[in-house]
């Protein structure tokens, strides 16, 4: 006979630390934050439980209350509606912060009132004694006879088995519900004044029992100190200069702890493609490894301390809870221009990556308000155009300090971030203008308590996303250089290629330059070369050649494809001792002007600021909207806002 | 031999580049390459 296979929920109220219950009991690496919204789908796994119980664990997104106000908390909802449906669970963890029991116990009583057995979680019980308060375990087991009540700590590993204990107890002694009140969930959902009295009732239950159990025993520092920060850095002239400050400060360490790791890993794989040119038998597959597959892995690899830097420093501020504060600062700008300020949160998240910052605006409830949002997290500089912007800066930019203190390279990065973040806002501004809402999102931001950052957390998150960095991009960069070395030594037209060659053996040049001319008459006329001459009329105007042009095309896939694109290129074109960078730096056009100047590079940097470069958020997009209509107004809008912002950028830097 | 190998390179790379687009926009699960983060169908 099959196994029983009992399914557990996770619920509890946004920023309770529900994904670090889950993390804690499935041992997995799911994104935490001390910030709301960090989940905004359900997430499951299945765990064996200490006396082999099968057990799935559902982690759903944070809701206050069980009815839905927008896309996410929709998960909850529509599950616990039907008792036959596939994720409706046998058992509900209820994860609850102990700091703010009475907001928590709504949703606890609607819970319970469908007749699901409840075990409470009370976490961060540390903070509530930070805060000099004390909980009455008795007084609140009085009160909620009907479950049982474990206070635990979500980063403590010994807790794990504390619940993993409860629930195999759950499960021996059979205390399952017969039957569920799901009726009472569509009943409300249909009857506006019932489901209000219905909440009011329940919160004034909670209430109660919050004045009962939770007492001051000792003075409140840990607010006290929370609220004295808090005037500092949400001030608001000094908390834009803070926020300021801190953003300047990351990309000036960005570049200057990069810079050596970046330019060591970029002559070494030169050097192993150089040792493997040489020892391999000459071939077919030696040329595909040493000008194809190195290069392109190179171009990978050569970014991962940006990519780790930039991971660690936004685990930071999300950790210590300042990242909240830098939400509420954005949202003091988007009222005046008449937007939600939950548009603020995917915005911030874009800054890692735009998916999670797409799908964080389901917690948007007005329809037109999350579609502005979606429409312009895009622009918001994403992990992925580091390498982009890393490479060009580190190729064109001038290593000089402004003031004698300010690296040019690491304010340039600042401020193709803050233009990134300027055309967000000022396009969902325009886009409000024609984009009408009726009905006004509530925008509660929760500012949590300072803390300091878990290391632990830490170390997961940065090696993680690296890892993620290194394989997700690295295959899609492999495959693409792959394909382009074929598309590179190959040509169709193998005896134009030939007659050349002649016509060069027969003019007057050095040995070196015949070989360099011969391999550029080559590269050229193959495939690639063809179709990069083809399309060079229509990025020429913005000072880039017909590599760039293929960088361009490539970079669809993922924006980090440009370095690994252009790195096969030219590994194809010139067999030297030089590495990317300098190859780069010493590349020429025919009538031997350089082709990364100030102007074409910036030019480049700032296609990459606006320009829809991204498959997977074309994808998001269209699986969010429900339609092709959006993505491909992004893609055409963003296109064309690149074209003529680099176009212009080209012509005053000229 | 070094040709065998290089075409059977190209074959695995181009089936693979058009699984991921195929998995992006056909399928139900999205995955950005940078970051490895997952979108699945809602």
């Amino acid at each position: 006979m099959e196994k029983k296979q009992y399914k557990v929920a996770l619920i509890g109220n946004p920023n309770t630390g529900k994904s670090s219950v889950y993390n804690l009991i499935t041992n997995q690496n799911q994104p935490v934050g001390n910030f709301v919204g960090v989940t905004v789908d359900k997430k499951k796994h299945s765990i064996l439980s200490p006396k082999n119980h099968e057990i799935e664990i559902i982690d759903f997104p944070g809701t206050y209350s069980i009815f839905p106000q927008s896309e996410d908390e929709k998960v909850v909802f529509d599950i616990l509606k039907d008792s036959n449906h596939i994720d409706f669970p046998d058992i509900v963890l209820f994860v609850c912060n102990s700091t703010q029991i009475q907001r928590n116990l709504l949703l606890f009583f609607q819970l319970q009132q469908i007749g699901l057995p409840v075990v409470l979680l009370l976490n961060m019980t540390d903070k509530l004694r930070l805060m000099g308060k004390k909980i009455n375990y008795q007084e609140l087991q009085k009160s909620l006879p009907n479950c049982t009540i474990l206070p635990i700590n979500a980063r403590l590993k010994s807790d794990k088995n504390i619940i993993l204990n409860s629930l195999d107890n759950f499960i021996e002694n059979n205390s399952f519900s017969k039957t569920y009140n799901t009726k009472y969930l569509q009943k409300l959902a249909n009857q506006p004044e019932l489901k209000e009295k219905d909440t009011l009732d329940k919160i004034y239950q909670a209430k109660e029992i919050e004045s009962k159990v939770i007492s001051q025993i000792e003075e409140d520092k840990s607010s006290k100190f929370t609220k004295k920060l808090d005037k500092i850095l949400t001030h608001k002239i000094g908390g834009y200069f803070i926020l300021l400050s801190i953003l300047f400060g990351i990309f000036q360490i960005i570049f200057k702890l990069s810079e050596t790791p970046m330019e060591w890993i970029d002559a070494n794989f030169n050097y192993l493609s150089n040792i493997l040119n040489q020892t391999l038998p000459p071939g077919i597959l030696t040329d595909l490894i040493a000008q194809g597959l190195i290069p392109g892995l190179g171009g990978v690899l050569i970014f991962i301390p940006q990519i780790a830097i930039l991971f660690l420093c936004i685990g930071i501020l999300e950790e210590t809870g300042y990242m909240s504060r830098a939400v509420f600062l954005l949202d003091r700008w988007m009222r005046p221009l008449g937007l939600s300020g939950k548009s603020v949160v995917p915005l911030v998240s874009s800054i890692g990556c735009a998916i999670p910052g797409i799908l964080s605006t389901r917690t948007i409830s007005g329809e037109k308000n999350r579609l502005i949002s979606i429409l312009v997290a895009p622009f918001m500089s994403c992990s992925a155009r580091i390498p982009v912007y890393t490479i060009l800066i580190a190729v064109v930019i001038p290593d000089v300090y402004v003031l004698g203190f300010i690296n040019l390279k690491g304010l340039t990065l600042l401020f193709l971030y803050l233009l990134g973040t300027f055309m967000a806002l000022f396009s969902a501004w325009i886009l409000n203008l024609f984009v009408k809402e009726k009905n006004k999102d509530i925008f509660m931001l929760e500012l949590p308590f300072y803390s300091l950052p878990n290391l632990r957390n830490l170390f997961v998150t940065v090696f993680t996303k690296t890892k993620d960095f290194v394989v997700g991009a690295g295959k899609i960069i492999l495959a693409i250089s792959i394909v382009l070395w074929f598309l590179a030594s190959f040509s169709p037209v193998n005896d134009k290629i030939d007659n050349e060659i002649k016509h060069l053996k027969s003019s007057d040049l050095s040995t070196t330059e015949l070989e360099n001319k011969e391999a550029s008459i080559r590269l050229q006329n193959s495939f690639i070369g063809i179709i990069g001459k083809t399309i060079e009329p229509v990025i020429e105007p913005l000072g880039y050649d017909w590599k760039i042009g293929i960088a361009l095309i490539t970079s669809f896939a993922a924006r980090e494809v440009f370095v690994g694109t252009l790195s096969t290129i030219y590994s194809v074109e010139e067999d030297n001792e030089d590495g990317l960078i300098e190859k780069m730096k010493n590349d020429s056009r025919l009538d031997r002007k350089k082709v990364y100047t100030l102007a074409s590079g910036m030019s480049l940097m700032i296609f990459y600021v606006f320009a829809m470069q991204c498959m997977a958020t074309l994808a998001v997009v269209k699986r969010e909207t429900q339609t092709w209509k959006w993505p491909i107004f992004q893609l055409i809008s963003m296109g064309i806002l690149a074209y003529f912002a680099s176009w212009i950028t080209f012509i005053i830097l000229k | 031999m070094q040709i065998v190998l290089s075409v059977f390179l190209l074959l695995i790379s181009v089936v693979y580049l058009g699984y991921k687009f195929y998995q992006n926009f056909i399928q139900k699960k999205t995955t950005c390459s940078n970051c490895a983060f997952s979108a699945q169908k809602k």
